[in-house]
């Protein structure tokens, strides 16, 4: 056990010091990320109450669609020089390779969500600041389950005929009760209410989150399999 | 009678969909079949000895 | 096996035929009119046992694809991949049907009810299950990956029933007009329908595997064809 989860970590160190070490992957995602917010104000009027219950939807919007090109480039710089091929060839157990990339996409999006909350609390107006212990266990709980379902759908997707179009296809429907649940708890948690109260919610995200981090780790060796 | 247009709207869909998708069964079976033809007749033509490999 | 697939291809067809033609009388003359829904309570006989043919299908498709992934026979393939089909095709039936009930019933063609949601969700994840099918590469890849989709999207079915129902709860409720107790007559018609449907379903699924044996087995044919063309010049 402690063997497989050097595995992970070892797996999980490398995709991190990788993206740091030229940190585009970072830097793309988070200003397209930024873009996402700043059209969602143009769209809706800015400083209403319509875009302030929007900001929640909003916030998730972005998360989901930035997260799709970091998930997609992870598997991309894999395939450069065939080091997926590498990594497979390797004696490390396939869940571990999985849980590895599948934690480094999970760092790489939790700093993108720190970077766009202040934007979103001063762009929309909205306190995230006083709220943050209630809002944090959904965010964490919805950013697992993204990364979960995303990077075995990214592993797939990447070897079909359309690529990286397919992953939105492909992740979408299956996210909608993690999407569902990460947003009303944020929505929740903005409107003041207790941890208690948006329970329902987060049991939701942490169920999503539990059971498809431990399907998607099992399955994963079918479909890196040549 | 009231509603009689929505019921007949939804069985009348129902029969639709469910015959649509009978004839495509149909099609590809049909294609199936030709295909068989046209393998027979090739093996038949080969037997006789007047074919020589102008089969794809 | 594929003879006796055929036959029983044709029993099921027969039976479903049958079924198919008593169903409608049952419902639409045998089933007194309900009083406050009239007519378009009809729709219920054909709407409801399509959404259980359509669950049905779809776990048929979880249970072939772990079978398919343990063993790696293509049969299981096979019969995961046609299930999927017969799912989407009762699938599509609940969506185009649930609308026109709504709509004299509701008063709007779409309400985001519970099951309404998930019946939508489950018809995206399976036609992405079908672009899968046709956007993929190596066959054997393809195998693989949709049966890694089709177990993902069974075992999600559930949290989305769920997530929907406590999103929905927040909102006025909507009248379930199924949790009405139903009276005898009607009963009798409804779950007809049901084993009508179901019969039905498993009709299609029988001839949909055997045309896609026969199909496997010809392109075997024509494969050993080729070489033995190649062998015996002239």
């Amino acid at each position: 056990m402690a063997f497989f989860f050097r595995q992970v970590s070892a797996v999980f160190w490398k995709d991190f010091k990788t993206e740091f070490r030229t940190r585009e992957r970072l830097s793309a995602m988070c200003f397209f990320a930024f873009l996402v917010l700043l059209v969602f104000n143009f769209v809706f009027t800015p400083d209403s109450e319509t875009i302030r219950n929007a900001a929640p939807g909003i916030f998730w919007v972005a998360v989901t669609f930035a997260g799709f090109m970091v998930l997609t480039r992870s598997f991309i710089s894999e395939r450069e020089n065939d080091c997926l091929t590498g990594l497979l060839l390797s004696p490390a157990d396939r869940g571990a390779i999985y849980l590895g990339k599948m934690l480094a996409n999970l760092c790489a999006m939790l700093l993108l969500e720190a970077l766009i909350l202040p934007l979103m609390a001063v762009f929309l107006n909205i306190d995230v600041w006083q709220n943050m212990p209630r809002l944090l266990p959904g965010l964490l709980l919805g950013t697992l389950g993204f990364a979960a379902v995303g990077t075995l759908f990214a592993a797939m997707s990447l070897k079909t005929r359309l690529r990286e179009a397919l992953l939105p296809m492909l992740t979408l429907p299956v996210l909608v009760p993690a999407l569902l649940a990460a947003v009303e708890s944020f929505r929740g948690a903005l409107a003041g209410a207790s941890l208690s109260e948006i329970s329902g919610w987060t049991n939701i995200g942490a169920a999503f989150a539990l059971l498809f981090v431990a399907t998607c780790a099992l399955l994963f060796d079918y479909v890196v399999e040549e | 009678m009231q509603h009689l247009g929505y019921m007949a709207a939804a069985y009348a869909i129902i029969w639709a969909a469910i015959l649509a998708y009978f004839l495509g069964l149909g099609r590809r079976e049909r294609e199936i079949w030709r295909e068989i033809q046209a393998l027979r007749e090739s093996i038949g033509r080969r037997e006789a000895g007047v074919d020589s490999g102008e089969h794809k | 096996m594929g003879k006796r697939l055929y036959l029983w291809s044709r029993i099921l067809g027969a039976l479903a035929l049958i079924g198919m033609l008593i169903a409608p009388w049952l419902a639409l003359v045998y089933a007194s009119v309900e009083r406050q829904m009239g007519l378009a309570q009809k729709i219920f006989y054909f709407h409801v046992p399509s959404a259980f043919a359509m669950y049905a299908a779809f776990f048929l498709v979880f249970v072939f694809s772990i079978l398919y992934l343990v063993q790696k026979k293509k049969t299981w393939d096979v019969w995961a991949a046609c299930a999927a089909e017969v799912g989407l095709l009762f699938c599509t039936l609940v969506l185009l049907t649930g609308p026109i009930w709504a709509k004299p019933v509701w008063g709007a063609w779409w309400v985001w009810d519970a099951q309404l949601t998930l019946t939508l969700v489950l018809w995206l994840i399976f036609v992405a299950y079908m672009m899968l099918k046709s956007y993929s590469e190596d066959p054997l890849q393809s195998a693989r990956f949709r049966a890694v989709l089709g177990i993902i999207g069974f075992l999600d079915a559930p949290l989305i029933h769920y997530s929907t129902r406590l999103w929905r709860t927040q909102h006025p409720e909507v009248v379930r007009a199924d949790t009405i107790g139903l009276p005898p007559d009607m009963l009798v018609a409804f779950v007809f329908c049901c084993a009508a449907f179901i019969v039905l379903a498993a009709a299609i699924l029988a001839r949909r595997v055997s045309l896609e044996f026969a199909r496997d087995e010809l392109e075997s044919l024509k494969a050993g064809f080729r070489v033995s063309g190649t062998e015996t010049p002239g």
